[in-house]
């Protein structure tokens, strides 16, 4: 019985293996994808997009290299780590308001020009720590499923 | 008597809904006063140049990290149905 789901198993992996056209794009895509996901939620108070946006771009980014090698060198208790610590950033940020006499989220930070990279308070921090937050959700919710699939 | 009484909620209704048109806006008018202070004010305010972040990240903040939370939510239920076949719990055979 064991050894029938077994062979199932490794005749499942042999057909399931992806061709070198799907490896050698992933390996070219994505560094872009991910360099470009950060970029969006690095800069999402100046221009169009932001945490969100960014955040599923960089997960798609991985999507596609689950698809083109099957797995990630990275453990998946760092991404959880990675995760937790960017929700608690994004309350820390918020608690700057509380400190500095205000309410909680309030944008304390000094504004500093518009338009600069280092402006707007805290918002631009907190996009960054939403786009980290978002990217490694995503990454995980399709972890669990893809390992799901590969049990049956 | 049904009848009378349906004819008093239909008079009742007509003259709700009447009441509320011809209190409508104009036409173009903002129904809504907010938005023009967020268009006018947003830059001075919260420093930012995407006006779409000021209203998401500081004027509406609780409702970001609420954002935030049901996707934490959405990947501790996804983990949580796929995360028990690999550790025990399996059919008796």
């Amino acid at each position: 019985m064991e050894e029938k789901k077994k062979n199932e198993e490794k005749e499942r992996e042999e057909v399931s293996e992806p061709s070198i056209i799907v490896k050698s794009v992933a390996c070219i895509v994505f560094p872009l994808a991910f360099t470009y996901g950060v970029y969006i939620f690095v800069h999402g108070h100046l221009t169009p997009g932001g945490g969100f946006q960014g955040g599923t771009i960089i997960a798609s980014s991985v999507i596609l290299i689950y698809l083109g090698f099957g797995r990630l060198n990275i453990p998946e208790s760092f991404m959880t780590a990675l995760e937790s610590i960017a929700a608690l950033c994004f309350i820390g940020l918020g608690c700057i308001g509380i400190l500095k006499g205000g309410n909680f989220l309030w944008n304390a930070v000094g504004l500093g020009e518009a338009g600069n990279l280092l402006s707007a308070g805290i918002l631009g921090p907190i996009y960054v720590v939403i786009g980290i937050k978002v990217g490694t959700e995503l990454t995980s919710i399709f972890n669990n499923m893809r390992r799901k699939s590969y049990e049956y | 008597m049904k009848r009378a009484l349906g004819y008093l909620l239909l008079g009742f209704l007509i003259s709700v809904l009447m009441l509320t048109v011809m209190n409508v806006n104009e036409f173009g008018e903002h129904s809504i006063g907010v938005g023009e202070h967020y268009l006018d004010e947003g830059l001075e305010e919260s420093g930012a140049t995407n006006l779409v972040t000021n209203i998401v990240l500081d004027y509406r903040g609780y409702d970001t990290l609420g954002e935030v939370t049901v996707l934490f939510t959405a990947t501790t239920g996804v983990a949580a149905l796929f995360w028990r076949e690999k550790h025990g719990r399996k059919e008796k055979e």
